[in-house]
């Protein structure tokens, strides 16, 4: 038996051949390099936005902290004194310890708040599409100096809220005017807000395997196991990314209070909000160095802060698809 | 194989994208006046309330009536709202060419040369000042150098609520009112009112009735040297007799008077809280607004003693910016305000009495309502005015708010009054220092 071997047509043979004459001609580009080029050109806008917007003034905001200066005249070098300065105000720990409580409360309870409403909104029912607008609704509107305004007037002295505890005789008077409740003025204001928080809780049940809760009701295991031994394990990474947003905003709340407070911080600094405090010192008593040097500590203080959170997801966040 | 895109597309698109750029911003910068003399605009800023307001806008028509290429872009904000505003904004360099600066800042804005001074306007003849009062000159004059002018001249009072007083059946205040006939006419206001409405709003935390404490006192809150003027025990004094008047319901609660601020809007009077309050006499006219002319009126401050703690004080220096593109324009406006007959009629008493003793001449017969009762305690009570104080020293605009949050320290119980007495004053000494 005859094997033919066949040879590759002409065709075949010159083909490969043809991009190899037309080499030398022009050295091409990697691919990589030629695409990161067009890349950085069309980032050059957002770039020379960036160092001129944010990270100039990032710089400009350092020297100043270590400066004497007052708006008027140049600033004055004058070391770390507004450092010492800001260790020794008790204004300024009576704004970190309002502000740290403001975190630690209204954080977490927003949260628990958008997490709650999400898990009743996961299962289909009427009128859900409805219910998930307007519940984002606020989180839109709140951070705006008109819910503000209204808020204040609804916790004020003879306000809806006065009258209608009223009526349940709780006469406590008006919220916002009561150094010690004041700040939960503020905090109901944070929660009111959960819609953003919750949208994301929503994507991420939705995400979470049906099969899991098949295997879990299998195993007979309740509603509260299941919740606690499912849902949460596989919404943690959302749980964790919800986390460290809430916190940062929370540490840089500054509307609500400035406007909820009448520019002064409340009712004997009860609502004194470090951003507020910073305020005041940059803009009413002219010691902008003081409150650059606060800028920064705040600065430094949410990074350890987001840094601690991030250790700390190793422990309970678990992304699917690790090994345990 | 992907497709390679030529390095001229690259280039071409980068610099679209930057140019883009550059031309925004080009030109959303561009809506500056050309310096000549041809059409100008300036803007003035003021503090005050929306009937205020409404007052000046009409002057400032009649301005541009009369000075036909002069366009002035005014805005106005409640004095609390305004100081920081005034403070960034000359900061940042955009400072309004005419502007309003509060008492307690005008040494500090000057010496941070923010302003420009008056004299070569007022030596051609652009500002007027033959009959502008001595009074009334010397309030914005620093080191002899005119750096401002006043806009009006008041005093602060005890603006109170008659029909409420009379309803009570409680003795209206008048000459030779004391403190303690001020709280037997809280008992019987707090009776009449279900316990409700208070005689007096608490001036306790408010710095310029602390002063008028200490002028019924021989003493001054700053000496002309620009030094604290007073000791630790007159501000404890001050103090403890604000206490014994809350103490008994005879002022405002703490936290009552948390709310209340330096504006006529939110103040106890103007809401109903309070019967009366300790304020200054040119928002008589405001108040009239709100609660009627018939129900307010004015009286002297209780006293013990022969000193009446009243004194006829500018309300503020209005000023022109030392970075003013157009300072003749502003200067312009300036003398309007102040001389213009017409203007003077419009205004009134908004602002105090008005620094251009014609133009009060002018006005006086023609005065009703809450302006007439302004200028009939004038009138009165002139004699019993004791000389208006120096202008605060330089780093003197934190005070007012600090001495506030003071006083609200002690109402709440957060600080012994004694502690806070001694605070307040080291931290006075060391602002101004």
């Amino acid at each position: 038996m005859t094997v033919a071997v066949d040879r590759p047509t002409d065709s075949a043979l010159t083909a490969p051949a043809q991009p190899p004459a037309k080499a030398p001609r022009r050295r091409p580009r990697t691919g990589r390099t030629g695409k990161n080029g067009a890349a950085y050109v069309f980032l050059t806008p957002w770039l020379i936005g960036a160092a001129l917007l944010t990270v100039g003034p990032m710089i400009a905001s350092l020297y100043l902290s270590f400066t004497d200066y007052d708006l008027f005249s140049a600033p004055e070098f004058i070391g770390i004194a507004n450092y010492q300065r800001m260790v020794e105000d008790p204004r300024f720990w009576s704004a970190v310890g309002v502000t740290l409580n403001y975190v630690l409360v209204a954080a977490p309870l927003k949260l628990l708040a958008a997490l709650a409403i999400a898990l009743l909104l996961n299962k289909a029912r009427r009128g859900q599409g409805f219910y998930r607008s307007a519940f984002y609704a606020p989180s839109l509107l709140g951070a705006s100096v008109a819910v503000a305004l209204v808020w204040r007037t609804l916790f004020a002295n003879d306000g809806v809220v006065d009258n209608g505890l009223s009526t349940v005789g709780i006469d406590g008077g008006g919220w916002i005017s009561n150094p010690k409740l004041s700040l939960y003025v503020l905090v109901i204001l944070a929660i009111w807000q959960f819609g953003a928080p919750m949208v994301i809780f929503l994507a991420g049940l939705k995400q979470i395997p049906q099969d899991l809760y098949d295997a879990s009701a299998v195993d007979g295991a309740g509603k509260l196991r299941t919740f606690w031994s499912v849902t949460v394990p596989m919404l943690s990474p959302v749980i964790f990314f919800n986390l460290v947003l809430e916190v940062i905003n929370a540490f840089q709340a500054f509307t609500a209070s400035y406007i909820i407070s009448g520019g002064r911080g409340g009712p004997i600094d009860s609502t004194l909000f470090f951003t507020l405090y910073l305020y005041d010192r940059a803009f009413t008593a002219f010691d902008m160095g003081y409150a650059s040097a606060m800028a920064w500590v705040l600065l430094v203080a949410i990074g350890i802060v987001t840094a601690l959170i991030f250790r700390s997801s190793r422990a309970w966040v678990f992304y699917s698809g690790e090994e345990k | 194989m992907p497709r390679r895109t030529r390095p001229g597309v690259i280039a071409l698109a980068g610099i679209a994208a930057l140019t883009l750029v550059g031309a925004t911003a080009c030109s959303s910068g561009s809506t500056e006046d050309a310096e000549e003399s041809g059409p100008v605009t300036i803007s003035f800023t003021w503090w005050g309330n929306d009937e205020r307001a409404a007052l000046t806008e009409q002057a400032i028509d009649l301005f541009e009536e009369a000075n036909p290429d002069i366009t002035v872009k005014s805005s106005f904000s409640t004095i609390d709202a305004y100081i920081p505003k005034l403070a960034t904004q000359i900061a940042g360099g955009g400072a309004p060419d005419l502007f309003l600066i509060p008492m307690e800042s005008v040494r500090e804005y000057s010496s941070k040369n923010a302003l420009t001074p008056l004299t070569d306007y007022i030596d051609d003849g652009t500002i007027r000042t033959e009959d502008i009062t001595e009074e009334a000159l010397k309030v914005g004059t620093i080191d002899d150098t005119v750096m401002g002018l006043t806009l009006g001249l008041a005093n602060n009072a005890m603006v109170y609520n008659p029909t409420v007083w009379a309803a009570a059946g409680a003795e209206a205040p008048g000459a030779g009112f004391t403190w303690d006939d001020l709280k037997a006419a809280g008992e019987k206001i707090r009776a009449a009112s279900d316990g409700k409405t208070a005689a007096l709003s608490d001036p306790g935390g408010q710095i310029a009735y602390f002063e008028m404490y200490l002028l019924q006192n021989g003493k001054h809150l700053f000496t002309e040297d620009g030094e604290v003027g007073f000791t630790e025990k007159d501000l404890a004094d001050w103090w403890t007799l604000a206490g014994e008047l809350r103490e008994d319901g005879t002022t405002t609660d703490a936290e009552t008077t948390s709310t209340i601020d330096q504006s006529m809007q939110n103040s106890g009077l103007a809401r109903g809280i309070s019967a009366a309050e300790f304020s200054a006499a040119s928002l008589t006219g405001a108040y009239s607004d709100t609660l009627g002319a018939e129900n307010i009126a004015i009286a002297p401050f209780p006293t013990d003693t022969d000193e009446s703690g009243m004194t006829l004080n500018g309300t503020n220096v209005a000023a022109v910016s030392s970075k003013s593109k157009h300072p003749e324009a502003a200067a312009k406006l300036l003398d309007f305000i102040i001389n213009d007959e017409e203007a003077g009629k419009i205004l009134g008493l908004s602002r105090g009495i008005p620094t251009n003793s014609a133009t009060y001449e002018a006005i006086s017969p023609t005065l009703e309502g809450g302006n007439k009762t302004v200028s009939d305690f004038v009138s009165e009570y002139q004699d019993t005015f004791q000389p208006p104080a120096p202008l605060a020293p330089a780093g003197a605009s934190t005070i007012p708010a600090d001495f506030t949050l003071a006083y609200e320290q002690i109402i709440f119980g957060q600080t012994e009054l004694k502690d806070a007495a001694k605070a307040t004053v080291a931290s006075i000494t060391s602002a101004i220092s």
